[in-house]
């Protein structure tokens, strides 16, 4: 899992929650890592889910709601990567629609590497779709959080609803998202 | 803030900074590493980009020589272009393409002076086929569906409605392709036929002439027997696949060679091209009609005109004929024989019903005396010819085995009542009981075989007189040569040769001919009889006055002895007018000098007739009936030896 994903976790529980509790999450965490994260760098996402874990505990906040927080936080720090990147959209529906077809396509060509989850669309018109969220990673709420990140973006307000279908080989989850 | 707070806010800020420097060296080491990578990858794009300058250098190198190639080819493709343009302008042709899909057709090459069509490119199929001429667009579509389906080459004469309005052939090849389509549609694959157009017209129209010239006959402009052959392999091959026969007549006009002979062959000639006129007018009965030779025709009727029927227009035919004008106006009147035989019952090949027409019309000429004559091949004529066969085919292995003998009748000399000579008969032991020594000969004649028998006969008589000379019997023999003989052995070599081979006294041998052989050429009959004369060999006319009968020709051809024929003799004595022209011959014959025989004699009435009207010889039963030679030469008076020396009224030695 890539570097920002880590440096953005650790800033906002920094912003959020202040240096105690991040100091309290990076000791309470035995990762293979030390917490030491750059942007650039690749790291196991199992660190996530530890950090998240350990912030359930030490917060009391349960971790889907922590991590929709960290996708709201998260997604202004990879519009400017997109921006940077030249890629523009007429929306967040737009945007979300191009996610497979534009946008991890040109994520791939920057980190071939990268492990990124799939995002299947069926659009019902053009003010509400389904996406079919799968990945062997369990961030279906870090995908809504970012989803809410790209409402706000674009200053467009989103209802986000869920439905898990998980599997035993991968994690599936309907998105629909309907903009009102 | 507590104290305890800003300790652990200091201590996690100093441990951050401690990450912040692990996560910097991380990022050093990666962006180094990414480095390298980048180095790499640049040092690789440019041996790429070097490698790629090679490649575009020798690619366009490559494409410069294909371009150059290309101007050449097409240089030369435009050459050819021309050449074939030139080509086809010579051989008055244009190529056509046919797309199938369309239906248009693409010509190329000078149709506009050629075919007057213009445009020349996507002519509707239908349009074309509207220029060739009724009789050959049908053949020429069955070819072409030919081509299509099986993929068989065209090749069809047909006549195309030219530029000046007018048909013209042509000849039209084609080939079933896929290749050309697309240059002209732009539709890949488009199934074509692909072909020439050459102007024959000339050439074909020569071939024409040449085959009407080849199949018809140049006189009447009637078909000729060549095409008659052929047409009857086609009528043939027509009436065994429908089961439908058809009859079929050969014409024969009789005596022509007197309307020649009379009028000359400028009159004949027209004689011959009206009555094929006459036959024209009867086309629509028949499918065939041709002239075979001089004066011989065959008709072949349609297949719906019954046997009665055509035995009908035959009769009409006879009819019309019998009040035939010459052009001058003189009524001249065609007498007609004809044969009418059907096919196939009567004949199922050209050869058998040919014979089967020629075996009627054979029959019908035995009563040509009393004019035209219609015969329809039946049974008994079938049978006749089948007994000719059989003695045709006897009678050549006779030939080759020589199982023949001679027979000898004696002839007395009026004045003395002595034995002066003797005529060799033909005889044939092992002759079948059926048949007669007369129609043999008859049959031998028809076929041909008289030439190899008479030339057995002549030597088997030059054997006996040969014999007799050595005997010292003086008497002479008298043999039959045919007139067929005549007119294709050389017979005054023959005799010559046997006289030599033989030791025999020339003045032994007469040489008896009919009087048939007056309808050979005459002078040149006249020639071969004064070579026997001059031989010594002297000639006989035998049978005078049972057919032509020519005084002309029997004062004109060098001849000793007229012989006249039994027919008249049966009468003599019997004070009818028989007994006054054997007068009249006798003193005809005198006159000129010939000596004159009376055969036949059978009763004393007749020799005490004869002897009044002063006929010089006899010969008949009432002396002796022809006798074997052993039994000749001991007939008490043959073989005194008595001179054979004639006189002759006019006192000639002979």
């Amino acid at each position: 899992m890539k570097g920002i994903i880590f440096t953005e976790f650790i800033e906002l529980v920094e912003t959020t929650f202040g240096y105690s509790i991040a100091a309290a999450l990076l000791d309470g965490c035995d990762l293979p890592s030390g917490g030491a994260y750059t942007a650039v760098g690749t790291y196991d996402h199992q660190e996530v889910l530890t950090l998240v874990g350990q912030l359930q505990k030490l917060t009391g906040t349960p971790a889907s709601d922590l991590l929709e927080a960290y996708g709201l936080f998260l997604f202004p720090k990879l519009a400017a990567q997109m921006e940077s990147m030249s890629l523009k959209f007429d929306g967040a529906i737009d945007l979300l629609c191009s996610l497979e077809t534009i946008i991890h396509k040109e994520v791939l060509k920057l980190y071939p590497d990268a492990e990124l989850p799939s995002f299947n669309i069926q659009n019902i018109n053009s003010q509400e779709i389904v996406m079919e969220y799968r990945s062997c990673r369990p961030f279906a709420h870090l995908a809504k959080g970012l989803i809410n990140g790209c409402a706000e973006y674009y200053q467009q307000e989103l209802s986000v609803s869920m439905k898990h279908l998980n599997t035993e080989t991968e994690f599936f989850t309907l998105i629909s998202v309907r903009q009102s | 803030m507590t104290q305890s707070s800003i300790e652990i806010e200091l201590s996690y800020l100093r441990k951050k900074i401690g990450r912040e420097k692990d996560a910097r060296m991380q990022a050093e080491v990666l962006l180094e590493r990414k480095s390298t990578e980048l180095f790499g990858i640049n040092q690789r794009l440019l041996e790429a980009n070097q490698n790629l300058d090679v490649i575009v250098a020798r690619r366009t190198q490559a494409l410069k020589t294909s371009t150059k190639r290309v101007e050449v080819t097409s240089d030369e493709l435009q050459n050819t272009v021309n050449r074939l343009n030139l080509v086809l302008d010579i051989a008055n042709a244009v190529t056509w393409l046919f797309d199938v899909r369309n239906q248009t057709v693409d010509i190329a090459g000078k149709s506009q002076s050629l075919l007057g069509i213009e445009p020349t490119r996507g002519i509707p199929a239908d349009e074309l086929l509207l220029r060739i001429h009724e009789d050959d667009s049908a053949g020429l579509i069955d070819e072409l569906n030919l081509s299509l389906k099986q993929g068989k080459a065209i090749n069809k004469r047909c006549r195309i409605l030219s530029r000046c309005g007018s048909y013209r052939w042509f000849l039209i090849n084609g080939e079933l392709s896929s290749f050309g389509a697309k240059s002209s549609f732009g539709a890949k694959n488009s199934l074509c036929v692909i072909g020439s157009c050459i102007d024959m017209h000339e050439q074909i129209e020569r071939e024409r002439e040449i085959w009407r010239v080849a199949n018809h006959d140049l006189l009447t402009g009637l078909p000729n027997r060549n095409h008659f052959e052929s047409q009857f392999s086609v009528l043939a091959s027509e009436s065994l696949d429908s089961g439908e026969g058809f009859t079929t007549a050969l014409i024969d006009i009789n005596d022509f060679t007197q309307i020649n002979d009379t009028y000359g062959y400028r009159i004949g000639d027209g004689v011959l091209r009206d009555f094929a006129d006459v036959l024209r007018g009867y086309s629509e009965h028949t499918s065939h009609v041709a002239r075979l030779s001089g004066d011989e025709y065959i008709v072949i009727f349609k297949n719906d005109v019954a046997t009665w029927s055509a035995h009908e227009l035959c009769q009409k035919l006879i009819d019309e004929c019998a009040t035939m004008s010459l052009q001058n106006g003189e009524r001249l009147g065609l007498s007609l024989t004809m044969g009418l035989a059907v096919f196939p019952k009567d004949g199922g090949s050209l050869d058998d019903l040919m014979q089967s027409v020629y075996s009627a019309v054979q029959v019908g000429k035995q009563k040509k005396h009393v004019g035209s004559s219609c015969v329809l091949y039946n049974a008994a004529i079938e049978r006749e010819r089948f007994r000719e066969k059989d003695i045709r085919n006897a009678l050549k292995l006779a030939i080759e085995k020589q199982s023949f003998d001679l027979a000898f009748q004696p002839i007395m000399c009026n004045e003395d009542e002595c034995f002066v000579g003797c005529e060799a008969l033909f005889r044939w032991p092992d002759m079948d009981a059926q048949w007669n020594i007369q129609e043999v000969i008859d049959v031998a004649e028809n076929s041909g075989l008289i030439l190899d028998l008479g030339e057995q006969i002549i030597a088997m008589a030059f054997a006996k007189i040969s014999q007799l000379s050595k005997m010292g019997v003086k008497k002479w023999v008298s043999i039959n040569v045919s007139p067929l003989q005549f007119q294709f052995q050389d017979i005054p070599q023959l005799i010559s040769k046997a006289l030599i081979e033989h030791n025999v006294d020339p003045s032994m041998l007469v040489v008896e001919v009919t009087e048939n052989i007056f309808l050979e050429n005459i002078t040149r009959i006249a020639t071969v009889l004064s070579q026997l004369k001059k031989m010594g060999v002297r000639v006989a006319i035998d049978d005078f006055g049972s057919g032509y009968s020519s005084l002309r020709y029997v004062q004109m051809l060098p001849i000793d002895k007229i012989k006249i024929d039994k027919a008249f003799i049966d009468d003599v004595g019997s004070g009818t007018e028989s007994q006054g022209i054997v007068q009249a011959v006798i003193n005809m014959s005198h006159s000129m000098g010939y000596k004159v025989i009376a055969e036949g004699v059978e009763t004393q009435e007749q020799l005490s007739a004869l002897k009044l009207m002063g006929c010089d010889y006899i010969q008949g039963y009432f002396f002796s009936k022809p006798v074997s030679f052993d039994e000749l030469i001991k007939l008490d008076d043959f073989n005194k030896g008595s001179p054979l020396v004639l006189k002759t009224h006019l006192g000639r030695t002979l």
